[in-house]
Formats: C-alpha cells, structure tokens, sequence
C-alpha cells in the first residue's frame, strides 16, 4: 500500500517497514546538538504530526504553512501534512533582527495567498499570528502539539492523483503580495525520479540551507529521503555564526555533496581558523554545488586553495542553475568536473551584450562560471527583447521550458504571464556557449546578499517612507563586493527639503533600522543626493541600472 | 599601560578593521556606541569574521556560542569584551 501514499513520505514508510534502525537524517540544533533520526524513528514522529494535523482539521487539500524555524518540528510537520495529502508550505524563519509584528503580518499575507487552512507555529510566534489570523479562518497550531499526538490516528492519503497538489514554496519580496508557487505530485515524482537517476544513492548530503528554500528543501531533506541517503541538516544562522559546523560535518559523516550559494566560499575561506581544520579529511566532498546566487571563480579559487590540504578536491566546485517555479534546477555543471571558466570581454558583455572570448591573461578579461548544460528534461533558449531566438553568446533573457514547471496557485493570471507558449520567461540573463549556459544578471535587478534575495522594491518602498526621504525619488540596487564574493546593498535617496548633517544621520539610521526589522539585512551604503538626481524611464519607472552605474561613476570620480 | 589607555588602543584597532574591511570605507565616522550589527550597517554574518581578527589581533578566543549580536554590536562591547579577557589571563 505503501507505493499508494503520497509521493515524499512512500518510500520512507516502505524503508520503515523493511530497514528501520538505517539512519535517516541527522538534524543539527540550534546549539550545535546532533539528534540522529533512524528510519523507522522517523517514520514513527511523521505519523504522530500526521495525526496532531488531523485532530486539527486538516483535510487532504489543506495547505498547511510551517512557521517554526529551523527544528524537528519543521521536517515532521511537513511530512506529517504530505502524509495526509494536504499541501506543505515553508514560511522564512523568525530571527530574533525581525520585528515579529511585521513577521507576523507577512506570514497573513502568505495565508492570504496559499488560502492555508492553518499554520504551525513556533511558541514565541504562536500567539501573535493567531490575532494576525483570526480574520483569515486559518488556524494556528503550536509546534510542540505534533510531538503529542497519538500515532495511531493518523488518516493518510491513499492514491492522490498525479495532479493534486504537493507543496506549496513562497517566491517572491516581503513587504508585497507573495507568490506561491504550487508543484504537483506527479511533477515532484518526475523531477526528483530524474534527479535521483543523474546522481544516484550513494550521497550523503551535508546541508545547512535553510528548508524554506527550494535548493534547501528539495535537495537537503526531499530527494535524500525518497532516495534513502543520509541528510544532515544545520541551521542558516548557526553556519553563518561558525562556518566549520559544514566542515566537521562533511569528516564526521563522510559527506559528497552541499549545495550552497557563492557567498559560502568565502565565507568558509576567511571565517573558519586552522586549527579548527586540524585533522579535518574532505575528501569524501565530491559535489559542492553553487547555485542561488552568481558564481564567482575568485571565491572557487579562493576556497580550493583553502581547503586542498584538508583533502578538498578542486573539480569538487560545480555550479547550477534553477528556481522555486522549475522545482529547483534547471542546469547544472558535469558530475566530478569543475565547473568550465569562459573569460569574456568584461567591456564587450557590458557595452554590446556580447561574451567575446579573451585570454585569460588579458587585463580586460573577466571570468564567467559555467552553470552548466540543461537537466531533468529541461530546455534551454536566450531570446531578445523582441523573442526573437538569440545566437551563442549573445546575452540575453533565459526562458526555460520544463516539464516540471509549476504555477502560481490560486493565480492563473501570474501564470499565464510567466509561460509564454509553454517556455517559462525567468527575467535573468545570461548566454549559452557549447551548449552550456553562463548567468549575467537576475531577474527585475534582484540583489543577493549572501544567498538571501532583496527586491529592490521592498527597500525603496522601506526607505520612501522615512521622514526626509523624498517618496518615489529613491533607488536601491546592489553593487559586487568582490572579496566576499555577493553583493552589497547601496540606496540612494533624494531628500524633502534641505535637511542638515543631522537630519540626514537620523534618515540614514531610521531606514537601516528599519529594512533590518522587515528584510533581516544590512545596508552598506545610504547615499543622499540632489533632487533630481534619480534617473527614471520617460514612463516614470526607475531605471535601477542607469542609476547603479552613475552612482559607481561618480564614486569612481570621487564625487560621491 | 593604563586602563583607559589600552580601552582606547582596543577601540582605535578594532575600530579602523571594521571601517576598513566590513564598511569599505575608511572615513565612516564610526562611534563608539553606534550599534553596528543591530543598527543594520553590517550583516550578522560578519560576527565570524570578527572574531577571527580579534584571536590575531589580540589573541582573544571568542567562543562561538558567545558571537551574538549583543555581545558585539558596539566598539564599546567589542572592546570591553577583548579586556575583559586579556585582564582575567593576566
């Protein structure tokens, strides 16, 4: 019957009954804590959340949002939901920078677009969101209630159909509506079956991305748990804290594949000391795969040279592609290869959208990463801006077409404008060269800070609506920081009036203040400038690029 | 060495790394008690990289349980922290 249950939990309640002292999962806690979840033991907590989220109400259907940070709660909780048949969905975590009013009022605006029934919440949270909720007929379960039920209840799903719904994963800025992509049972069959074809059983996934994030969810705890390899799992505040946890992870465990963003290898390469690698072996480490943000070849190099004495092998660095909408990815690099370096014209990619090859040598060459070819049934096209099909290295936008693609649910509006003639229109740029492709920028000129995606909207709307600031005369982009390899956030803001040097100092703490309580990141650079300064279209919409490069040229110039 | 005296070589170093390194901009007139973390001029994620300068700066070993942003978001905090352990070693 097993083979009848909904698609992540089947082959974990068949691997329970047949081999249920194998370990599944070791799960990191916050405070550094391994808790090792054997298969059966696994098994056993799914079924208990199973049956707490019945004796809540859930149904088969229901969309169920996690709101409980990084903890056992969340991966049994999901599974729980999809053993029911209803439809998991990850909420971003709480951290402790975040105004929980303005967390709270997000995670209403992800109800509001999933239609979740109900939403298990973290203690510190629970409260809060069920005022939040009470007007949205969602309801609010604590986390600790899925530990406590009794096992035996729980009434899983038999035989859903390939297009019910399989879980629910939040695309999109934090202040607007959110997106929520849905991806159906048989889709998530068909992708991860493929994934699992190209890389086989025998991995063993070290993992400290966070769950709420597709690389995070789909490769750290789905395709490790359908493909019965081990997953160990850590929190994305305690790596980024002490970045060795991943490393003595890899040796405790024998680890071969991490995903993780760029911003990762440096990271690790500046912030974890010597002799905390004292007898550290990373050999067994053949897949670290990049992808989430732009692939940087200083930071690979950077990381390898840090790392060979320990074992870490240099083609071990391989990089891809993908989003929430394609499941996960799109591309990526070959297995047990490093990913391919095209030096380009860095003048010719700017200037004229063209990746004119040039020695590596060459003082104007700047180094493109490979993202690899097109996987999973995937299918790759670069078009110009009037669709026309584009020649190799030629920059332009990335359509995909997929079979796996997801829609926006309970919006076919945003779907249909997504999917032109079935090819899946990403907004990034990039260009194809042998058949592999290279990313140029991203989508709507989104910034990525250590992996974590900024709108630009979301900060200029944060920052519009300080005293001093002039409303719709802001504009905020990213600008690279080459040694940390990720961007930094820069805003540049006309004033009301003419404020004075104190003036600007209190608009300058109050918009840090806060776009750190709703978006949880740092601004390295305010910049207030004449009125008008801030370059728009002739429509009136902010041309965030123009305006990202005369800020840079005015800094060049010593101006700014 | 007096106390006030080696606070204030404390503050100045740790002050010029973060200017130099984390804000890439050696002129931030940066205060003594701006919270810098908090304050949301830096990334959290820079804590790590923080107390890898102060082992080699100062040979202060920071925990990594300790690294929380109210340990560290202040020159002040930072550099109180670093005496407090160079005092309790003698």
């Amino acid at each position: 019957m097993s083979a009848l249950l909904p698609y992540f939990v089947a082959d974990l309640s068949a691997r329970a009954a047949r081999a249920p002292e194998l370990l599944a999962l070791v799960f990191t806690t916050e405070d550094g804590a391994r808790q090792h979840a054997r298969v059966g033991d696994l098994w056993r907590d799914v079924l208990r959340a199973a049956a707490a989220l019945a004796d809540a109400g859930v149904r088969s259907g229901d969309v169920v949002i996690l709101a409980t940070g990084h903890s056992r709660a969340l991966v049994d909780g999901f599974l729980g939901a999809a053993a029911i048949g209803a439809v998991p969905a990850v909420a971003p975590y709480f951290t402790g920078r975040l105004d929980p009013a303005l967390y709270a009022e997000r995670v209403g605006r992800m109800v509001a677009a999933s239609g979740a029934a109900l939403v298990i919440a973290s203690p510190n949270l629970a409260e809060r969101l069920s005022v939040v909720l009470a007007s949205a007929r969602c309801r609010t379960l604590a986390a600790e209630a899925l530990a406590a039920a009794d096992l035996k209840q729980a009434p899983l799903a038999v035989g859903l159909p390939d297009d019910a719904l399989a879980y629910i994963q939040f695309s999109s800025g934090s202040t607007g509506e959110q997106k929520a992509v849905a991806h159906k049972q048989g889709a998530m069959r068909g992708y991860i079956t493929r994934k699992i074809g190209r890389d086989g059983t025998n991995d063993v996934i070290v993992s400290w991305l966070p769950l709420y994030h597709d690389l995070g969810l789909i490769g750290g705890l789905l395709t490790p748990l359908v493909a019965g390899t081990l997953s160990v799992l850590m929190s994305p505040a305690h790596w980024v804290r002490d970045p060795k946890i991943m490393l003595r992870a890899v040796h405790d465990f024998r680890g071969t594949m991490t995903f993780m963003p760029n911003f990762a290898l440096s990271h690790c390469a500046r912030a974890v000391r010597d002799r905390d690698l004292e007898g550290l072996d990373l050999s067994s480490w053949r897949r670290v795969i990049l992808g989430g943000e732009l692939v940087r070849q200083e930071s690979m190099r950077m990381f390898a040279e840090r790392f060979a004495p320990y074992g870490f092998r240099a083609q071990a660095l391989q990089a891809g592609y993908g989003m929430a909408e394609l499941v996960e990815a799109a591309t990526a690099t070959a297995v047990d290869e490093p990913a391919r370096i095209d030096w380009v014209s860095r003048r010719e990619l700017m200037i004229s959208g063209h990746a004119v090859p040039l020695a590596a040598s060459d003082p104007e060459a700047t180094a493109m990463v490979s993202c690899g070819v097109p996987l999973h049934g995937n299918e790759l096209r670069i078009v110009g801006e009037d669709g026309a099909v584009l020649p190799d290295r030629a920059v332009g936008e990335i359509l995909v077409r997929s079979p796996w693609c997801g829609g926006y649910h309970l919006r076919r509006d945003l779907t249909a404008a997504a999917l032109r003639d079935g090819w899946f229109q990403t907004g990034d740029l990039g260009y194809l060269a042998d058949g592999e492709l290279y990313v140029c920028g991203r989508k709507k000129d989104l910034i990525i800070v250590a992996g974590h995606n900024v709108m630009p909207d979301d900060l200029e709307t944060i920052a519009g609506e300080v005293e001093g600031v002039a409303s719709g005369r802001v504009v905020a982009f990213g600008v690279t920081d080459e040694r940390l390899g990720t961007d930094r956030i820069v805003i540049v803001c006309e004033p009301v009036g003419a404020p004075d040097s104190d003036a600007r100092r209190r608009a300058e703490a109050e918009i840090r203040n806060r776009v750190g309580r709703m978006l949880d990141v740092a601004v390295s650079e305010i910049r207030f400038v004449e009125r008008g300064w801030v370059i728009k279209t002739s429509s009136g919409k902010l041309a965030r690029s123009a305006n990202r490069e005369k800020h840079l040229l005015e800094k060049e110039r010593g101006a700014a | 060495m007096t106390k006030k005296r080696s606070a204030d070589d404390v503050r100045a170093r740790l002050g010029a790394f973060i200017r130099g390194e984390f804000l890439g901009d050696p002129t931030y007139p940066l205060r003594d008690d701006e919270p810098i973390i908090s304050g949301g001029l830096i990334d959290s994620f820079y804590l790590a990289h923080l107390a890898v300068f102060i082992e080699d700066a100062f040979g202060v070993v920071i925990p990594d349980v300790d690294l929380a942003v109210e340990n560290f978001d202040t020159l002040d905090l930072m550099a109180q922290r670093i005496l407090d352990e160079l005092w309790r070693e003698g």
